[in-house]
């Protein structure tokens, strides 16, 4: 009896000694006394905490880092050294704590408590470097987030490979149908060339936005039966007897093509590549897009663009002679394929989810029918599953995710998640943003949402769509990218009479600029409508009309000289060929919006960075004299 | 009570005999830092592509496509390189500032301070590529 009391009483004792030992010997505490060397100052040994309720912080990451306010402690080991970088600028730790940011458990004061590395407790663990960026999306979701460049990265793969068209994903939004109309894909190309390109698009076209589906040969040649009937659009060949194929050439180069279509691997990339569309698109089916694509593919980026039926053929005829290789011939695209296949090639089109990108008449268009992504990189790491991952994949969400989107044909059950083409950098960034995709529901959360399309009503609405303005222009956030100066306040900027005569007869406004206005054969109404309506409509009232009076054109001349414009905007063609030719801007700017340009030009022009020389008023209207006295007001001819 | 010094002192003997608590062990890396350390990031190589390379080229050569339509040839990364510590100031306030050309504007109140700081060692490197 008395045996057992003196036992326990001893365990006691030990025990209450032991807490006192642990927590004199804390890592915290030698952390503490070494950065009084390290920083060459006192410290007082005592737990530093941010608490933050609203947040469900309670970090003592500071116990132990004391150090990352201390600019002269940069690049000391840690635990003492600074913070890198300025973030801690904008996101103070006791606004914010760390854990938000880095991930871990702050109540710990140790490196294994705190789950600096994944551990068997730790339900959060610290993000590695590489993921870190994830948790700045968490509460940024914004495409574009300064000073992290892998979720930057990472949102445009995900927005750009159309992974919206299957998945929600918070932020990406996917208004029209991803890939093109399939409606006369029969007639479009050979079944054969269907066949192929089935088997691994990327082989016909490596930059091809269309994943690959790892069909097995039954299911291939199915889907291309499908599709060879697809004939909704079934012109007739042209006779391309009396055609000029000289005539398609200067054609191809008015219409300025290569803007958006590339050929010898220059030019844009908003169409697909030229250089062997004469041997690959029937010559029917390129007459009848070329007539009025709109009619061929409702939702198609390409504009009308006005040809005359002669013209049409012209360019045919150009496309089958020279837009092929050496011993390429335009295709003959064979009978419509019947039998019971073409059912079989339906039921495939629709098990894999063929409609979530593309329209096919008749087949009932079902998006984002594979699981949502809201929230989807808060998963608990339970429930995915690891089995038959390679070696080398780590049991955690980065990982798994990485590897989904690398390989996954290696999922169990075998998913029917196609393989999008991605180098390993671009994997782990989309990897990085689909992290990002959690919910905590913190009060500093910004969630993005990204803008809907502007409806445009009546005539502008009408002439918007025709001629696909926004295939290459932005307007509220909306938009191409072809053309770097968004539209919301072009009535602000540019003179009503140069607009109208721009859009009859587009000229050159950069030189050095490859991505050129087309001409898109507006009718004089058509272009008055436009002209009237942006003047009126597309206005910025903080824009002043007028610079303000007492400019000298004298004064102007001088300082363009003085100021060096010239490095990058031609004047009398002597000058940089980067901005706009001075002679002629006069015209075409309003004098307001080039002295606002002077003055603020991150106001102004922060897409393209114009440089700030922090002119003053009578300069920069100096200046403005002087530029608008350069050119005679433009004309349009009636 | 007499038994309760010898335990503490043992205790003290074994929290001593521990791992130094600073000796983090390194950190597993992931496939997302294994396929972002192919391509490591180069801070100041898309703002140099985006405000220098039309004229400075690319790759520092002075080629850039605007390069031959000036009066004044634009230097190479090397010779910027050169420059040392006034490369930066050299950026913000302009060549004019420097009594050369006017044609390099100035750039401050474009970028700030760690892009221009990012941009300098992008020069750097591409002056000396070992770096």
């Amino acid at each position: 009896m008395y045996v057992s009391y003196a036992l326990s009483g001893v365990a006691l004792l030990g025990t209450i000694a032991w807490a006192v030992v642990d927590e004199r010997s804390a890592d915290w505490r030698a952390h503490q006394a070494e950065h009084a060397l390290v920083a060459g100052r006192a410290v007082d040994i005592a737990l530093r905490q941010h608490y933050l309720p609203a947040l469900g912080v309670a970090d003592r990451c500071g116990s132990c880092h004391l150090g990352i306010d201390d600019p002269d402690l940069a690049g000391a080991p840690q635990p003492h050294g600074a913070h890198p970088g300025t973030l801690l600028d904008s996101h103070p730790p006791e606004r914010f704590g760390c854990t938000p940011c880095h991930g871990g458990d702050g109540r710990f004061a140790t490196y294994e408590g705190a789950a600096h590395v994944p551990g068997p407790r730790s339900l959060d663990p610290m993000s590695p470097p590489g993921e870190l960026e994830a948790r700045c999306g968490v509460c940024h979701g914004e495409p574009v987030v300064a000073g992290a460049p892998v979720l930057t990265e990472g949102r445009r793969v995900l927005a750009e490979s159309g992974c919206a068209a299957c998945h929600e994903i918070p932020g990406v939004r996917l208004d029209g149908p991803f890939g093109p109309s399939l409606d006369a894909v029969g007639a479009k190309l050979p079944r054969e060339a269907i066949s192929g390109w089935l088997r691994d698009p990327g082989a016909e076209r490596p930059d091809t936005r269309m994943p690959s589906f790892r069909l097995d040969d039954g299911q291939r040649e199915a889907l291309a039966d499908f599709l060879a009937a697809q004939r909704l659009v079934d012109a007739p060949t042209p006779d391309l007897a009396d055609a000029d194929p000289d005539a398609g050439r200067s054609l191809f180069g008015q219409a300025r093509c290569t803007t958006c279509h590339a050929v010898k691997g220059r030019g844009g990339t908003l169409g697909p590549p030229l250089d062997r569309v004469g041997e690959r698109l029937s010559p029917a089916w390129l007459a009848a897009w070329l007539r009025d694509p709109h009619r061929v593919d409702p939702d198609t980026a390409m504009p009308l663009i006005r040809f005359e039926e002669q013209e049409v053929i012209d360019l045919v005829a150009f496309l089958v002679e020279e837009m092929v290789s050496d011993d390429g011939v335009a295709p003959v695209i064979g009978p419509v394929p019947g039998g019971a296949r073409i059912e079989a090639g339906r039921r495939v089109f629709d098990e894999l989810g063929c409609a979530a990108c593309h329209v096919v008449r008749g087949v009932e268009r079902e998006r984002q029918f594979a699981p949502s992504l809201r929230g989807f990189g808060a998963t608990p790491v339970e429930r995915l599953a690891f089995a038959g991952l390679p070696e080398g994949t780590r049991r955690t969400r980065a990982d798994w995710i990485y590897r989904k989107i690398e390989r996954p044909e290696l999922q169990q059950p075998v998913a029917k998640m196609p393989l999008v083409r991605l180098d390993p950098p671009q994997v782990a960034a989309a990897t990085v943003a689909v992290l990002a995709l959690q919910e905590p529901g913190w009060p500093h959360v910004r969630a993005h949402e990204p803008p809907a399309a502007p409806v445009l009503r009546g005539e502008v609405g009408v002439l918007f769509d025709r001629f696909r303005c926004l295939s290459c222009h932005q307007l509220g956030g909306v938009g191409g990218t072809v053309s770097g100066a968004p539209l919301d306040r072009e009535g602000s900027k540019v003179e009503a009479a140069w607009v109208e005569r721009f859009l009859l007869a587009p000229d050159t406004i950069r030189v050095g600029q490859q991505e050129r206005m087309p001409h898109l054969g507006l009718r004089p109404e058509e272009a008055q409508v436009l002209a009237q309506w942006m003047t009126l409509v597309l206005r910025d009232d903080a824009i002043p009309t007028e610079a303000p009076a007492g400019g000298e054109a004298a004064r102007g001349a001088e300082l363009v000289e003085t100021l060096g414009c010239r490095g990058c905007h031609p004047i009398d063609g002597k000058g940089g060929y980067v901005g706009p030719d001075l002679v002629r801007t006069g015209a075409r700017l309003r004098a307001g919006w080039v002295y606002g340009l002077l003055r603020t030009p991150a106001l102004m022009r922060p897409e393209v960075l114009h440089p700030d020389w922090g002119l003053g008023e009578a300069d920069a209207a100096s200046v403005v004299a002087y530029l608008k006295g350069l050119a005679p007001p433009v004309e349009v001819e009636p | 009570m007499r038994w309760s010094a010898p335990v503490v002192a043992l205790a003290m003997v074994a929290a001593g005999c521990g791992e130094p608590p600073w000796a983090a062990p390194p950190a597993p890396t992931g496939l997302v830092d294994g396929a972002l350390a192919a391509s490591p990031r180069q801070p100041g190589a898309a703002t140099w592509q985006r405000h220098c390379a039309i004229c400075h080229g690319a790759s520092g050569a002075g080629d850039g496509f605007n390069a031959s339509l000036l009066a004044v040839p634009p230097p190479t990364a090397a010779v910027l390189a050169a420059r040392g510590e006034g490369l930066a100031a050299a950026i913000g306030e302009g060549s004019a500032a420097r009594g050369a050309s006017p044609l390099c504007p100035p750039w401050a109140g474009v970028l700030d301070r760690t892009e221009v700081a990012e941009v300098v060692e992008h020069v750097r490197r591409l002056a000396d590529p070992a770096r």
